[in-house]
C-alpha cells in the first residue's frame, strides 16, 4: 500500500503532527502516512474504516483553528507530496491539481496564460489547496473575487468507507445537489479531498494601490464603512493597527510612520478605463476622514512591498509576544466602528494586549491576542477576552469565523450562533457521509448537550 | 382548493399524478411551520410553490397524497441594509419587487435578473435558476447569505447570516439551492446587495448560425473583457449579445473593444430584432418539444450546439460559462439527443421541459450515478421522514 518512506511512526518525527498553528489543543497521532495518490489515500481511509480507526487529514498545518488536530489520535493522512498541477485549460479558465499542491503553485502555473487563482490567503506560499478547500479559504482579494466555495468547480474525494467519488466537474454549474458547496469548507470531516478543479481568473489589467496613515481607529473604520457604503468595490480593503505597523517597523523597516494608529491598504483594479476616477474617489474619502496622508504604490516592487507587509502583519507579531490567539470573527461591515471601540475595551477590562490586522472591507475581524502562555493568569484572561469577543460578534448580527473555520477551537463556541435542532442537522450530514465517525473527528461540532438528548 | 391560486389548477399534473390534497398560503414563518407539521401529522407530502413558473422542472411525484404550501402570501422584505449590502426576504417576495426595494438605495441583488420579474426569490433559489448574467455574478448559490427553513423533523433551522462571509459550520444554504423544495420549506432567506452599475450597454451583432455565434462569442471571451452577459442566441434570428455594465468610461471603452472582435470574425452588422437573451420556457411544457439546459466548459459549447442544430427551435448558449439552454422539436428520440450532446462534450444535463408522455418514465436530471448514493444521504438527513416533493428530484430521489 505505501512504502516505508510514507510513513512515521517515531514519537519524535510526529511531534509536528499534534496540532496545526492553533497550538493550544492538541492530539498525539499513532501513524502519520503521506500518500501520493488517490488511490493509496483511499486504500489507507479503507483500512481505517475496517479497523474502525480514526483519521485526520492534513495539509501543511497552516490551520488557525486546530482541523488538523488529531484529537481522537489515530492516522494522521498528509497530503502534503500530493503535490502536482495535473492540467491547465486557460480558454476554459480551469486547473486540475492534486489536493496538496500549494496555493501559490497554482498561481505560477496560471501565470503564463496571464491567469491567477483567486482565494488568496495570508499563508498561500505554505497552504495547500485541498486546505483551502476543507477550510473555504479567502484572503485579502475575495472582497471583490469570492472565497474558495466560489472558485471550485469540481473534487475527487475518498468518502470515509474508502470509496473514491467524484463531485462537480470542470462545469460551471453544479447537478443534483450541489456537494461540491457543501464539502467546501466541512473541514476534512466528510472524506477527504484527493484533487480539485479550481476556477481561474484573469488578471486585471490595472491595478491601484493606495496606502493611507490614520492617527485614529475610528477615523479609518469609519472611512472603510464609507467606501462600502457609496458602493465602490475595491479588490482589497484591509486595515492594520499600531501593534502591527510597530511590529513590521521592528522587523523590516518599513518606512511606516510608528505613530500612526491605523493603516488602510486599498487596491482598485480593472481594465484601465475609470480606475483613476474611483482611486481618486477613494482618496477624497479617506481625507475626508482625517487620513494624514494617503499615498499611491508608484511600481510592482512598491506595491508587493505593500503586501509583503500586510501578509506578514501576522506572523511578525512572534517578535513582541511568544504566543498569539488570531480571532476570526464577522461583522456585518456598517458596525464596524462600534465593534472595534468594543473590543478595544474589552482587551482592556481583561488586561490583555491586542491588536487588530483585517480584511476591513468584508467586515471580518482578526483580533490578535498576544501573550505568554506560560503566564497561567495571563492565559485565563486571554481566553476570557476571547469568548467576549466571539460573543460580541454574535451579539451584532455576525459570525464567529470568517475564514479560518471552526476546528476545535470555536467547536464549543457553535451553539453561540446554532440552535441545537440547527447542530443536529449538521450532525446528520456528517453522518450521511461519515456514520461511523472515524473521518476528523470532534471537529465542527459539539456534542449535543445534555438537556438535548432524549432519556 | 384555495382559491387564491386558480392559475395553478393546470399546472397540478405537471408535479403529481394527482391534484394537491389542499393548497395553503401561510403569511408568516410560525404559519409555514404549523402546515409543514399539520401535514405530516396527516402523512401527507409537500410542494412548496412559488410563481409557479419551475415547478414542470422537476420530475413528477408518483402516489401519494400532498399537500401545496403556496408561498407567496409570505412576500415581504424583511430588512434591508444598505450600508452592508444585505436583505433579508420572505421566499414568496417576486424579484421585481426585491429589485425596486433595492434600487432604491441604488443596489440589486443578482438574481432573477431576466425577463420574468414575477418569479419568486424562494423559486429562483430552490432553482438555483440564474439568466444570462451568471457569467458576471455567479448562480443564486453565490448570493445567498443565510436562511430559514422548516424540516421534516418538525424542527426550524437557521444557517448563514447576515455577513459577506461566513464558515461557521457546514454550508446546507448550496445545497437548498437547487433542492427543487425537496430538503424543507425555505422561509426566510438574506441575500447579498450590489451596487447597481450607472450605465448599462449591449451589442447585439447578428450571425449566421447559432455555432457562429458560439465562436464569436469564444473569440470575445478569449479578449478577457469583463461582460455581464456573453450569450449566442437563436430563434427568429441568430445574434451574439454582449452587454457590460458599470462605469460608462469603461462601458464604452469595452463595447469598443468587443465591436473590434465581432467584426474580425466577420458580424458587423447589428441584428434588426435580436432573439431572446434568457428565452423563457413555458410554466406548462407544450407537446412535441422539449427543453435542456446542458453545462460544459466554454471550449466545448460550439461543439454541443452543432450536434443539435438539427432539432434546435430556440436557444441561449451562454459562452464565458459553457451553459447551452435550449428548446428542442422532438423528431426523434430523447436517448438520441442526449447521446448526442455527450459524445459533444456535454458534462451533465437537465430536461427542463419534457412533454406529459415522457414524465412519467424520464429522470429530469442526468446525475453521474456515483453521486446519487451521496446525495440520497443527504436527502435521508434533511428530510427524514421523506416529505418534500419525494420522486421530485435527481435519480428520483
Amino acid at each position: 500500500m505505501l512504502r516505508a518512506d510514507q510513513v512515521l511512526t517515531d514519537p519524535v518525527e510526529m511531534l509536528a503532527y499534534e496540532c496545526d498553528a492553533y497550538t493550544i489543543h492538541k492530539g498525539r497521532p499513532d501513524v502519520v502516512v503521506h500518500p501520493e495518490s488517490t488511490e493509496q489515500c483511499a486504500a489507507v481511509v479503507r483500512l481505517c474504516a475496517r479497523m474502525g480507526v480514526p483519521f485526520t487529514p492534513r495539509g501543511t498545518g497552516t490551520g488557525l483553528s486546530g482541523g488538523a488536530t488529531p484529537l481522537c489520535g489515530g492516522v494522521v493522512i498528509s497530503i502534503m507530496r500530493m503535490n502536482r498541477v495535473l492540467s491547465v485549460s486557460p480558454a476554459d479558465l480551469r486547473l486540475r491539481a492534486q489536493a496538496g499542491c500549494i496555493n501559490s503553485t497554482i498561481t505560477r502555473a496560471a501565470a503564463p496564460y496571464g491567469l491567477h487563482y483567486a482565494p488568496d490567503p495570508s499563508s498561500q506560499t505554505a497552504c495547500t489547496v485541498g486546505g483551502n478547500v476543507a477550510e473555504n479559504a479567502s484572503g485579502p482579494h475575495t472582497l471583490k473575487y469570492g472565497v474558495t466555495a466560489n472558485h471550485v468547480s469540481g473534487l475527487t474525494v475518498a468518502l470515509p468507507d474508502g470509496s473514491v467519488v467524484e463531485l462537480g466537474s470542470d462545469a460551471d454549474e453544479p447537478c443534483g445537489y450541489d456537494l461540491v458547496g457543501l464539502c467546501v469548507g466541512s473541514e476534512g470531516t466528510l472524506g477527504i479531498v484527493t484533487e480539485v478543479t479550481v476556477r481561474l481568473t484573469p488578471n486585471p489589467r490595472q491595478v491601484r494601490t493606495l496606502l493611507a496613515v490614520f492617527g485614529s481607529v475610528d477615523d479609518a473604520s469609519r472611512t472603510v464603512s464609507r467606501i462600502i457604503a457609496l458602493g465602490i468595490v475595491p479588490c482589497a480593503l484591509e486595515m492594520m493597527d499600531s501593534i502591527i505597523i510597530n511590529a513590521l517597523e521592528d522587523a523590516f523597516a518599513m518606512g511606516f510612520p510608528r505613530d500612526a494608529q491605523a493603516l488602510l491598504l486599498v487596491e482598485l483594479d480593472g481594465l484601465g478605463p475609470g480606475l483613476d476616477a474611483e482611486t481618486a474617489a477613494v482618496r477624497d474619502l479617506c481625507s475626508e476622514h482625517n487620513a494624514r496622508s494617503v499615498s499611491a504604490a508608484a511600481s510592482e516592487e512598491e506595491r508587493a512591498r505593500l503586501w509583503f507587509a500586510r501578509k506578514q502583519g501576522v506572523g511578525v507579531l512572534g517578535r513582541v509576544a511568544p504566543n498569539k490567539v488570531t480571532q476570526d470573527g464577522l461583522i456585518p461591515r456598517s458596525r464596524l466602528p462600534e465593534v472595534l471601540a468594543r473590543i478595544r475595551a474589552i482587551a482592556e477590562r481583561h488586561s490583555v494586549r491586542l491588536c487588530n490586522i483585517f480584511h476591513a472591507g468584508d467586515g471580518n475581524l482578526h483580533p490578535c491576542v498576544i501573550f505568554d502562555e506560560r503566564d497561567p493568569d495571563e492565559l485565563r484572561r486571554v481566553l476570557a477576552a476571547n469568548e467576549e469577543i466571539l460573543r460580541l460578534c454574535v451579539e451584532v448580527g455576525g459570525s464567529i469565523t470568517g475564514e479560518h473555520g471552526v476546528g476545535v477551537e470555536k467547536r464549543d463556541a457553535m451553539p453561540l450562533m446554532f440552535s441545537e435542532a440547527d447542530l443536529a442537522a449538521m450532525r446528520r450530514v456528517k453522518a450521511a457521509f461519515d456514520p461511523a465517525g472515524l473521518c476528523n473527528p470532534g471537529k465542527i461540532v459539539p456534542e449535543p448537550s445534555a438537556e438535548a438528548v432524549p432519556a | 382548493m384555495s382559491a387564491t391560486r386558480p392559475d395553478m389548477a393546470a399546472l397540478w399534473p405537471f408535479v403529481a399524478d394527482r391534484p394537491p390534497a389542499e393548497v395553503v398560503t401561510p403569511a408568516s414563518r410560525a404559519e409555514a411551520a404549523g402546515e409543514v407539521s399539520r401535514a405530516l401529522r396527516h402523512g401527507l407530502s409537500i410542494v412548496p410553490v412559488g410563481a409557479g413558473m419551475r415547478l414542470a422542472e422537476a420530475n413528477l411525484m408518483r402516489g401519494v397524497e400532498w399537500l401545496a404550501i403556496d408561498m407567496t402570501g409570505m412576500n415581504r422584505v424583511l430588512a434591508y441594509s444598505p450600508d452592508d449590502m444585505t436583505v433579508v426576504v420572505e421566499p414568496g417576495v417576486t424579484a421585481g419587487a426585491l429589485q425596486s426595494a433595492l434600487a432604491e438605495a441604488g443596489q440589486f441583488a443578482a438574481l432573477g435578473l431576466g425577463s420574468r420579474p414575477s418569479e419568486t426569490v424562494g423559486g429562483l433559489v430552490a432553482a438555483n435558476a440564474q439568466g444570462r448574467r451568471q457569467c458576471a455574478y455567479g448562480l443564486p448559490r453565490d448570493q445567498l447569505l443565510g436562511f430559514r427553513a422548516a424540516l421534516s423533523n418538525g424542527e426550524e433551522v437557521r444557517f448563514g447570516g447576515c455577513t459577506v462571509k461566513n464558515v461557521a459550520g457546514y454550508d446546507m444554504g448550496k445545497l437548498f439551492c437547487g433542492s427543487h423544495g425537496t430538503l424543507g420549506l425555505i422561509t426566510e432567506l438574506t441575500l447579498r446587495a450590489r451596487p447597481l452599475p450607472p450605465v448599462c450597454s449591449t451589442l447585439s451583432p447578428a450571425a449566421p448560425s447559432l455555432a457562429d455565434a458560439v465562436a464569436a462569442g469564444m473569440a470575445l471571451h478569449l479578449a478577457r473583457l469583463l461582460p455581464t452577459c456573453l450569450a449566442a442566441t437563436h430563434g427568429v434570428g441568430t445574434a451574439l449579445t454582449v452587454e457590460f455594465s458599470g462605469g460608462s468610461d469603461t462601458v464604452a471603452w469595452q463595447i469598443e473593444q468587443a465591436r473590434r472582435v465581432a467584426a474580425g470574425c466577420g458580424m458587423q452588422a447589428e441584428a434588426a430584432t435580436p432573439p431572446e437573451v434568457e428565452p423563457s420556457p413555458p410554466a406548462i411544457p407544450g407537446p412535441g418539444v422539449a427543453w435542456l439546459r446542458a453545462a460544459t466548459v466554454p471550449t466545448a459549447l460550439e461543439g454541443l450546439c452543432r450536434s443539435l442544430e438539427p432539432c434546435l427551435s430556440r436557444a441561449a448558449a451562454h459562452v464565458a460559462v459553457g451553459v447551452l439552454e435550449a428548446e428542442v422539436t422532438l423528431r426523434e428520440p430523447l436517448d438520441d439527443i442526449e447521446r448526442r450532446l455527450f459524445a459533444a462534450g456535454c458534462r451533465h444535463l437537465r430536461w427542463t421541459r419534457l412533454p406529459q408522455s415522457e414524465r412519467a418514465t424520464r429522470d429530469a436530471w442526468r446525475v453521474p450515478a456515483a453521486q446519487l448514493p451521496l446525495m440520497r444521504a443527504v436527502k435521508a438527513a434533511l428530510d427524514p421522514a421523506c416529505a418534500f416533493g419525494p420522486g421530485r428530484f435527481a435519480g428520483r430521489i
